[in-house]
């Protein structure tokens, strides 16, 4: 496909929200190791909420719908979490369409744009032990989709790999921002409990995106 | 957390930051109004004047009256608070703002940490994207944390209720955002902070310990109220002497176990040490502003203020402080 309609981007949204709220025991579980265990109940706090508005909403446009899901991540989060995966959504609004369907070239854009504002705000990059080390190579893979002229399909398979791949290097760094650098070196052999929820995220665009 | 675990006489825990904003707007009828946000505590003044530049202070919630009791006049237009300990969510500061905006802007104030910096700093992007302007300014006048990095590394204390009252007197005198963004950039620039904390079973005096359980910086014997005075100006003007000239505004806030009165005698100590060292003051503020060590001490906070800021330092009352 070559283009995306933005009811299927809703559906993948509605999928991330339901993966991560199903993931929330392992996302404490590894955050209850490495900060302070709070990242699990906090996404899914913030996920479920997500996915309530999305039942209760209809969107046309591209760009209202990424923009509202990311200020509903904001409101019922809060901490770092709220912000940086809020930021994730609504970072890059501007390369987005008003409009109904939406090209590869625009997705890959909108999520790079997303990535360097976290970078931009959090003072971070990838190689720290955050969610940047899974959401960078997502991007990316994106990005070389778009400039490939893959499908759409194909382009988010590789990116969910590449955030997989990404989420599991970040064992063996150490950490240097966030909650996480108060532990140091113990946190080496320990996934960052963000990248794995940006995984997950990816995990379920792609799953929904070839689902019927 | 020590500032939850020492809350005892209280029902229940979830009611509490809620019982805190009733009871303000209980004791001062008519001042405020609360807007209700299911994450974030929220309270703002009715009857502002609707052509300056409005100013938002927030931080973690229960060491008020920092944040909960510093909205008012000559203080901040609103007060946004997090959960115990937590920062507000940037959608509770964003929600606020827009709501008491009148077209002059918005300064967000709060203390240099993480979480706040990260969610004020979202505040001020989905502000900007409906032509709303706004600034922050973070707060990082604690001289022990960070050592040896930059100042803006460093987090912030009870100095904060001094810039705000800066802040306000700013945009009371009808400053542009710019303008008042800048001169409370320049008064966090010139202010700096040393809590200390009384160690009663060994006789010292601590210095920079955190208020979360982290180890002090400095540990000296304690004589009398003289000495930490002396010491305390030779940790903080160290860093201040460089701004020559600037006349000192001086502010004592008690720690939680400190009496009434001695608040007031380290107050006198440290008036006659940096008289003697021969530098003038221009005012001074004695308080339990920031009530988040459970301890016998301290937090002194010294402002070298040039003749621009001093024209902003005022008394400014809030309902149960003076500051």
């Amino acid at each position: 496909m070559k283009r995306l309609h933005v009811i299927k981007m809703k559906k993948m949204l509605e999928n991330a929200s339901r993966m991560i709220a199903a993931n929330e025991p392992y996302l404490t579980e590894v955050d209850t190791a490495i900060g302070d265990g709070d990242h699990g109940t906090g996404m899914k706090r913030g996920f479920s909420a997500l996915y309530k508005m999305l039942e209760r909403q209809e969107f046309y446009e591209w760009d209202t719908l990424c923009g509202a899901a990311g200020i509903e991540l904001v409101k019922s989060m809060g901490g770092a979490s709220g912000v940086i995966f809020g930021t994730l959504f609504i970072g890059g609004i501007d390369r987005l369409p008003h409009e109904s369907s939406c090209s590869l070239t625009e997705i890959a854009d909108y999520f790079m744009e997303g990535e360097k504002a976290i970078e931009r705000r959090g003072k971070a990059k990838a190689g720290q032990k955050t969610m940047l080390d899974a959401l960078l190579p997502a991007v990316e893979a994106l990005k070389k989709g778009a400039d490939t002229g893959m499908e759409i399909e194909d382009a988010f398979f590789y990116a969910y790999n590449a955030a997989l791949k990404g989420a599991e290097d970040s064992k063996g760094m150490e950490s240097k921002v966030g909650r996480s650098k108060n532990f140091r070196e113990s946190v080496l052999g320990l996934p960052d409990p963000g990248a794995i929820s940006t995984s997950l995220i990816f995990k379920a665009f792609y799953e929904e995106l070839v689902s019927r | 957390m020590r500032v939850i675990s020492i809350m005892k006489i209280i029902n229940n825990k979830e009611e509490v930051l809620g019982e805190v904003l009733e009871g303000i707007m209980f004791t001062q009828p008519d001042a405020y109004i609360r807007m209700i946000n299911e994450f974030s505590y929220i309270l703002y003044r009715k009857n502002m004047d609707d052509k300056k530049v409005k100013i938002i202070a927030s931080g973690g919630a229960g060491r008020g009256p920092l944040f909960e009791g510093f909205a008012g006049e000559g203080l901040a237009d609103a007060v946004v608070t997090g959960d115990f300990n937590c920062a507000p969510n940037a959608y509770a500061l964003y929600d606020v703002a827009r709501t008491i905006d009148r077209g002059r802007g918005i300064l967000f104030l709060t203390n240099n940490y993480a979480g706040d910096y990260l969610n004020n700093d979202m505040a001020v992007e989905l502000l900007s994207k409906e032509g709303i302007s706004s600034g922050m300014v973070l707060v990082s006048d604690d001289i022990f944390s960070a050592r040896g990095e930059p100042k803006d590394k460093r987090g912030g204390l009870s100095g904060i209720g001094i810039l705000i009252k800066i802040a306000s007197a700013a945009a009371e005198d009808g400053l542009s955002l710019e303008e008042v963004l800048r001169i409370t950039q320049k008064a966090n620039d010139r202010i700096r902070t040393a809590a200390v904390c009384m160690n009663d079973d060994l006789d010292l005096m601590e210095f920079g310990a955190g208020f979360s359980g982290e180890a002090p910086v400095i540990t000296e014997k304690f004589q009398s109220a003289d000495r930490l005075a002396e010491s305390a100006i030779e940790k903080i003007m160290g860093e201040l002497d460089s701004y020559q000239g600037g006349r000192i505004y001086l502010n004592v806030n008690r720690m939680r176990q400190m009496m009434y009165v001695e608040g007031y005698v380290v107050l006198m100590s440290l008036k006659r040490k940096l008289e003697k060292k021969g530098y003038s003051l221009i005012g001074a503020s004695v308080g339990g502003y920031y009530d988040a060590y459970d301890a016998n001490g301290c937090i002194i906070s010294l402002l070298s203020a040039d003749s621009e800021l001093e024209k902003y330092i005022k008394p400014a009352k809030g309902y149960d402080f003076t500051i």
